[in-house]
């Protein structure tokens, strides 16, 4: 019943931040942004997830999950891309959206209620179609790289390190796919994934 | 001073005697030479000694006084003179002794010539050491020359900064050094001089102790002819033979040391030379110091000037290729700051750029809204409404008149409704009376109905009434005949008309009885009507409420049409929402957000820029490359019509051409390239890394599952060490067998343990050829073994 205990707003958004770095790091990994042998196995939401083991990739990730954590906390994030660009024009490819909204209704028992466990189910989810996503997106042919967007408050907190960005929209062909959307009793977090159709 | 310089040499004198009463021995037995071969060697070391010792002594005599130099000369002339004076004595007895006294002569003569020698050596040395003190002196002079030279060297590497006032300066310190170049050549002329003059003293001098050396030679030969006339005296002139030997010995010696002497000298005049070619060297170094100096000879001297000239031109030439470059470096330079102004400019339209860029968006953003709007305006319109309305100004335009029609057409609609309404009254009331009329009219056609009704059930009974009247007639009639005819029969008659009037009563009775009925019966039909004028009330009341009803239905009709047209509206509502939606929708997943209330921020290291920077710089790297390519194959182009100045360039600088011809930027893309190497290298390492960790794992795996440990050996063999085995020799070798196809073959291993198993081998792999079995059932074993063997231990404890 040590699951059944109430998560606290720190924790959710731990928990949120902790999706994030699964979630970019499957991503890298099925759209093969880097080479499969760069990623190494770790059990993670009860499955079998796969994490990057470049040290600069590790870092970047884990440098922008600090900031995100700070973010979800203060409330200033709305949603955050993760942006597949070819490495040859710099287009944009693919754009893997999780909108992240602040639950209303904190009292409701039912949301309040939710275990730990019930978040991880789905999670859990979220993480297979995301996996299974790769099925209908369309092949990446070129060199690709990648960049995490942050969509946050005008008067949000910025550190240094951080520095505005056009939002690198999809240009031509866009089509998306929305994905599933999990919830913690302080945060929701909708996934999306928009992709450049190719007509040949 | 004469006195002791004689005593001393009497001493000699006597010296010579033993030398001589040693001598002659020596000279007669050849035989005891061995013997005796000692003796004149020490003689002549001691002479050698005494010699060195008068040496000194008259060194130090012609130190304290140098106006006696010439005095020796003098005396020796007259002895010569004296000499063969002396020898002309003509008796024979006395010959010998006038021999021996002029051996004495002849020795002092020679020691006169020695001492002469002597002092002319020492002063050729003084002359050779005071010739070195003032060659030094002018070495020193030139060094301090030199040092100036350098000082101005200097000056001069400062100057060249400004090159035409180096120029002047060149040109006054190249008078300069001419001017000392000539002095130096005085100088030179000079010590030139002065050794032709010491040479030619030495050879005069030389020449004279030759003639001397013939005098004597001469007097030798005329004492000789004395000699021959008196042959009487062989013994004696033997002697005398022997003794001019002797002195030919002796002058032979004097000529080797004399020899020695000049040797000495010519040593000397070599070092002399030496210290000349220091000088030269000196001035080598003057030369490397880009200074003209002075040497012995003119044709050096000529070189240096040619040099210094060589060196002024090719300043010149630098001078002018400097000019070149500083204009190049202006022009340059010119350049540059109308690149940096370019760029600055460039940088000032980036970030209108980045503005316009910002302007944009907004202004996209704006776009979508103003879409939006449009969607809205138009997402009540059909395809059709469309094509009127070129703007909202319209659409508005006619919705205004639309709704001014509207208005006026509900004014309208209001006062008909009112006329209708007012007309429905009267309708209702005329329908009211129409009913009223209908239901009189009814209730009349009833009562005519059921009058009529009555009528014909009154026809009806009158008509049965006058059937039975007829009937009853004609039964009467028939009664009548019967009566007629019974009139016969009277009683039967009787009997007979009584029957038949109680039959006629019954019959009456039946009528009544019939009569009674109709009358209930049209009583009945009576009621009914009566019954059916209430119905034709209720009739009323259920027409009074259909009307009620048809009004209401009416006005559901016209709430089903209001709805209708609601629902319409609804349906193109929703249709646009589903279009908003949609295009929220696509704008959701596109990214879009509100610039007022939103930022979008991304890490300023993220692996998309660092990529591009890298892209960018291998780029630009490499367009720098083929830049500084061009320039060199346009160099190279030039150079097979090459200008002067490029030729001189290539003179110069054929190292620099050599660099160039591999351009820096080569060597920076290189760094670019080795830095990706790098990266590779990283990714290998992991890779190894992770090969590593793979295969421990399979190897702990295999040891956990099949409980053997595998060891790969070199040259591909494999040892395998049970999980039970106790001590360590306990092991299996495998090798892949020859033709490397997979299989094993068992090679060796613990050497007593594979013997103690050499049963089981031949049955497991001999036999059935299954290593796995072997194996197995050693595992089995071991295992086995191990389980006793604790069992017994715990037993133990």
């Amino acid at each position: 019943m040590t699951s059944r205990k109430n998560i606290t707003l720190c924790g959710s958004s731990d928990i949120v931040a902790e999706f994030f770095e699964y979630c970019i790091n499957s991503i890298l990994f099925q759209r093969g942004i880097y080479e499969p042998e760069d990623f190494k196995m770790v059990k993670k939401y009860n499955l079998n997830l796969l994490v990057t083991s470049d040290d600069r990739v590790q870092a970047y990730i884990s440098e922008i999950m600090e900031q995100v954590k700070k973010w979800i906390g203060s409330q200033s994030i709305k949603r955050l891309v993760l942006v597949i660009l070819s490495k040859e024009t710099r287009e944009v490819m693919e754009r893997w959206q999780f909108d992240i909204q602040i639950q209303k209704n904190v009292e409701n028992d039912s949301i309040s209620k939710k275990s730990e466990s019930e978040i991880q189910s789905e999670i859990q989810a979220i993480l297979r179609q995301l996996t299974a996503s790769i099925s209908f997106l369309p092949i990446l042919e070129e060199q690709c790289t990648f960049n995490v967007l942050a969509y946050t408050d005008k008067n949000a907190e910025v550190p240094q390190t951080w520095i505005d960005s056009d939002p690198k929209y999809i240009k031509v062909n866009q089509e998306q796919v929305k994905l599933r959307s999990f919830s913690t009793p302080y945060h929701s977090v909708d996934a999306m994934v928009s992709y450049r159709f190719r007509d040949y | 001073m004469n006195e002791p310089n004689n005593n001393k040499k009497r001493k000699l004198d006597e010296n010579q005697d033993k030398v001589n009463l040693n001598y002659h021995p020596f000279v007669r037995s050849t035989k005891k030479r061995d013997v005796l071969l000692v003796s004149p060697n020490n003689y002549l070391n001691n002479v050698k000694h005494l010699k060195q010792y008068e040496k000194e002594e008259e060194e130090k005599k012609e130190n304290s006084s140098s106006t006696e130099k010439v005095s020796p000369k003098i005396p020796n002339s007259d002895e010569i003179e004296n000499t063969p004076q002396s020898f002309y004595s003509p008796l024979l007895r006395n010959k010998k002794t006038m021999i021996i006294e002029t051996e004495y002569e002849l020795r002092k003569k020679i020691k006169d010539l020695e001492h002469q020698m002597e002092a002319q050596k020492l002063d050729y040395e003084l002359k050779i050491s005071e010739l070195n003190n003032k060659y030094i002196e002018e070495n020193m002079n030139l060094e301090h020359n030199i040092d100036i030279l350098r000082i101005e060297n200097i000056e001069y590497e400062k100057l060249t900064q400004d090159l035409d006032l180096e120029k002047q300066n060149l040109e006054t310190t190249r008078r300069l050094l001419y001017e000392k170049e000539l002095k130096s050549k005085e100088t030179i002329e000079k010590l030139e001089e002065e050794l032709k003059t010491l040479k030619n003293e030495t050879k005069l001098e030389i020449y004279q102790t030759n003639n001397e050396s013939i005098s004597l030679k001469e007097a030798l030969f005329n004492s000789q002819q004395h000699l021959q006339d008196n042959i009487s005296v062989n013994e004696l002139n033997d002697s005398i033979n022997s003794n001019f030997k002797n002195y030919q010995n002796e002058i032979n010696r004097i000529r080797k040391e004399f020899d020695k002497r000049t040797e000495q000298l010519n040593e000397k005049i070599k070092q002399l030379q030496e210290i000349e070619v220091k000088y030269k060297d000196t001035q080598l170094e003057n030369k490397k110091l880009k200074q003209n100096a002075s040497t012995e000879e003119m044709n050096i001297i000529k070189k240096e000037l040619e040099n210094q000239l060589k060196f002024i031109r090719k300043i010149e030439k630098k001078n002018k290729d400097l000019k070149k470059q500083n204009d190049y470096y202006k022009e340059r330079n010119e350049n540059i700051q109308i690149l940096k102004e370019e760029i600055k400019t460039l940088e000032n339209k980036a970030k209108a750029m980045t503005k316009l860029h910002e302007k944009i968006s907004q202004l996209e953003i704006e776009k979508s809204k103003l879409l939006d709007e449009h969607i809205q305006w138009t997402s009540f319109l059909e395809e059709n409404d469309t094509v009127g309305f070129n703007s909202p100004h319209d659409l508005a335009k006619a919705l205004t008149e639309q709704r001014i029609e509207y208005a006026l057409l509900k004014e309208k609609e209001g006062k008909f409704n009112v006329k209708f309404a007012s007309q429905q009254e009267y309708i209702n009331e005329l329908e009211n009376k129409v009913n009223e009329l209908n239901s009189k009219y009814q209730k009349e056609y009833t009562n005519n109905q059921n009058n009529l009704k009555i009528i014909s059930y009154k026809e009806k009974s009158k008509e049965l009434t006058q059937r039975r009247i007829l009937m009853l007639e004609e039964q009467l009639k028939s009664y009548d005949l019967e009566e007629m005819t019974m009139k016969n029969h009277d009683e039967e008659t009787k009997m007979e008309l009584e029957r038949k009037n109680n039959r006629i009563k019954e019959l009456q009775d039946m009528l009544n009885q019939y009569q009674n009925r109709i009358y209930e019966l049209e009583k009945d039909v009576v009621e009914r009507d009566e019954n059916k004028t209430t119905m034709d009330f209720k009739d009323e009341t259920i027409s009074n409420y259909t009307n009620s009803l048809t009004s209401e239905l009416l006005n559901a009709d016209k709430e089903i049409q209001d709805l209708k047209k609601k629902n319409a509206m609804l349906l193109k509502e929703n249709a646009s929402l589903d279009k908003l939606v949609e295009k929220m929708e696509y704008s959701l997943g596109r990214g879009e957000y509100n610039p007022e209330t939103t930022r979008v921020l991304q890490l300023a290291k993220n692996p998309e820029l660092e990529d591009y920077s890298i892209r960018k710089a291998t780029l630009d790297a490499l367009r720098n490359e083929n830049k500084a390519l061009l320039k060199i194959i346009k160099k190279h182009n030039l150079n097979d019509n090459p200008s002067i100045d490029e030729v001189m360039n290539d003179n110069d600088d054929v190292a620099e051409e050599h660099i160039e011809n591999i351009p820096i930027e080569t060597y920076k893309r290189l760094e670019i390239e080795n830095n990706k190497i790098e990266e590779l290298e990283k990714k290998l390492d992991r890779l190894k890394t992770v090969f590593r960790q793979k295969s421990k794992e399979y190897r702990e795996v295999v040891y956990s599952l099949l409980g053997y440990r595998f060891d790969f050996l070199q040259d591909g063999r494999v040892k395998l060490t049970s999980m039970y085995s106790q001590n360590g020799n306990q092991s299996f070798v495998f090798a892949s067998s020859s033709n490397d196809s997979g299989s094993m073959e068992l090679i060796g291993g613990g050497k007593s343990y594979i013997q103690s198993l050499e049963k089981r081998i031949d049955y497991f792999v001999g036999q059935y050829g299954s290593i796995p079995g072997l194996l197995a059932s050693v595992t089995l074993d071991l295992f086995n073994q191990l389980k006793e063997q604790n069992k017994i231990e715990s037993d133990n404890n």
